[in-house]
């Protein structure tokens, strides 16, 4: 199905956002409109997530034989992941061609073909439409038209992309190719944790945080906040200031590449700065903040792949955290947690134990989803107000430590020209 | 627990209605005392719940029905409930809030030694100011108790919640 053209796009965004003006200072400043304005989700989510971007929808793992399928979320459009039979994976919208209704009920299973429940129209694993109960009619009466063309009405079928297993899609048939879109750093890191060996799936974690998606994207492109907020991390040397670090923009800034280094817990100059690290406190259980070594670079890193995914490696707990947008003011993080088929029995069971850092649960993460609730009552109503974003100077190129606000940046610098402010 | 009923289940021999019916009561005070540790966000008093070799799992529905082995809060031993207790009391930054544990349909699955399968519903409701009072949490615990000489603990304690998601965190335990 051809992509909707952006002159008709623009021509639906009726409302306030087109009468939206960004602040003057640019990309130091967000207003806080962009959380709060309905009308500006509607257009970010057919700009971004209905545009040519690639979504992150699933690990392959997770639909690993012939039929298997799992349902997903491009921004607010569920989707069906699944298995064909020739190993290929299809991706779907799932809305029946005929009325709407959503064709797979079901969170996960498998599947011969996909029937609606409600006039049983039925469609094979790629989407297209097989069969159409009573199309002939009965006793010579009713039916179809004669010029009702099947082949036109099949569920609507996505680009898809398998990078080292994990399963990306756009809704639009004109996207650049996976690697083009996310470049080649961004590349460089999605394969770090992606290399093409068996991928094993650990569970899942899902929450509803009360603040726009942007903040929680954004979340990810800030490790000045991490070194103050989150006195879990500073004080086991999980996340310091004081480690070594990188803070890469990638692309046009849209995406954005967050490093650091286990450190382990000490005190330094710079945890005179740090009032929540607390050096009187130690754990019972080391393991928990005791990382393998899995990999040779000892980076601990967190990835922002716009518009859907934070991509997650902290010790030795590896996520995806997926993106849905629910409105302006609402967003769920779904938590995929996973490891390698090749994992000994050690490094499985330290994968599990270092998963109570992150989620909705998390030693780190509690202190996130507090905080950006507070954000969004904070942006609640402010929409003449904004916030400032110039921690490390005002540019947006790459920097080498954590003190640094120029991810959000170059991400509102992307944004701003991507939405047309 | 009477020394009889004790013998019984270090025999095996099925428990009569009314041995049954006293370990019942044993299970529910350790069950609402627990709850109650909760409600008061006394974390020092959660950890007293659990034998050293526990393991504590609040996990969702979708996870436990698959059998996937990642929990939204996971202690694998003492040291780890320890621990989180620790982390709560002293690193968690969280808005203040008042939660109430309701329980119902206590069942014994199974007894066999000094070991003891039960379950039971709950329902927690948060209480957050500004907001409407809302069910957080609504699930089933699936317990194995065992007989210490401090009396019925926690060997194993998972929190199995039906809701798809958690509403916002999940700061205490369940």
């Amino acid at each position: 199905m051809a992509s909707i053209p952006l002159q008709q796009t623009e021509s639906r965004e009726a409302g306030e956002a087109a009468e939206r003006r960004w602040p003057e200072e640019g990309h130091t400043r967000i207003p806080y409109w962009v959380y709060t304005d309905e009308s500006i989700f509607k257009k970010e989510m057919q700009r971004f997530f209905h545009g040519p971007t690639w979504n992150y929808v699933a690990l392959d793992c997770e639909v690993p034989n012939p039929g298997d399928f799992k349902r997903s979320w491009i921004g607010n459009s569920q989707v069906v992941v699944v298995r064909d039979k020739d190993g290929s994976i299809n991706v779907v919208e799932n809305r029946c061609a005929h009325k709407g209704a959503l064709v797979c009920w079901k969170n996960k299973g498998n599947a011969k073909d996909f029937t609606c429940p409600y006039h049983q129209w039925n469609y094979d694993l790629k989407g297209n439409l097989q069969g159409v109960p009573l199309k002939r009619g009965a006793l010579g009466q009713g039916g179809m038209p004669k010029d009702f063309d099947q082949k036109k009405w099949g569920l609507r079928k996505l680009q898809v992309t398998n990078r080292g297993g994990s399963i990306w899609a756009s809704f639009d048939p004109e996207v650049p190719d996976f690697e083009t879109y996310c470049g080649p750093e961004m590349l460089s890191y999605v394969d770090r944790l992606f290399p093409g060996k068996g991928l094993r799936l650990l569970g899942y974690s899902r929450q509803i945080i009360p603040c726009n998606w942007k903040m929680y994207f954004e979340n990810l492109k800030d490790p000045y906040h991490a070194t103050l907020l989150h006195a879990f991390f500073i004080t086991f040397g999980l996340w310091r200031a004081d480690s070594k670090s990188e803070s890469i923009p990638c692309s046009d800034g849209r995406h954005g590449i967050m490093v650091s280094r286990n450190e382990g817990k000490k005190t330094t100059e710079a945890t005179k700065d740090m009032s929540r690290f607390k050096g009187e406190f130690d754990l019972e259980d080391k393991d928990t903040v005791t990382p393998f070594p899995e990999f040779p670079d000892r980076k601990v890193v967190g990835l922002t792949l716009f518009p859907s995914v934070v991509l997650q490696q902290q010790a030795n707990t590896l996520g995806m955290r997926h993106i849905i947008p629910l409105s302006a003011k609402e967003v769920e993080v779904s938590w995929t947690f996973f490891g390698y088929e090749d994992d000994t029995p050690e490094l499985a069971r330290l994968r599990l134990r270092h998963s109570n850092l992150m989620g909705p649960a998390g030693f780190v993460s509690i202190d996130d989803s507090e905080v950006l609730t507070q954000c969004q009552f904070g942006a609640n109503g402010a929409e003449d107000s904004m916030a400032v974003i110039e921690m490390g100077g005002k540019d947006t190129e790459p920097q080498d430590h954590m003190v640094t606000e120029v991810l959000i940046r170059s991400f509102y610098r992307f944004y701003k020209e991507a939405m047309g402010f | 627990m009477p020394a009889e009923t004790a013998a019984k289940m270090e025999s095996g021999e099925a428990l009569d209605r009314t041995e049954l019916r006293a370990l019942k009561q044993d299970l529910w005070e350790l069950y609402e005392d627990y709850a109650q540790a909760c409600d008061r966000q006394d974390f020092q008093a959660w950890t007293t719940f659990f034998t050293q070799d526990c393991e504590y799992k609040a996990i969702s529905r979708e996870n436990f029905d698959e059998a996937l082995p990642h929990a939204t809060l996971y202690c694998d031993g003492l040291g780890m409930v320890k621990d989180r207790a620790m982390a709560l009391r002293e690193t968690a930054v969280y808005e203040p809030r008042h939660l109430r544990h309701f329980l119902s349909g206590l069942r014994v699955t199974s007894v066999a030694g000094d070991s003891i399968e039960s379950e039971a519903n709950f329902l927690v409701v948060e209480s957050m100011s500004g907001r409407e009072s809302r069910i957080v949490f609504v699930g089933t615990y699936v317990d194995r108790v065992v007989r210490t000489p401090q009396g019925l603990k926690f060997q194993s304690r998972q929190a199995v919640f039906d809701n798809y998601r958690v509403l916002v965190s999940l700061v205490v335990p369940i």
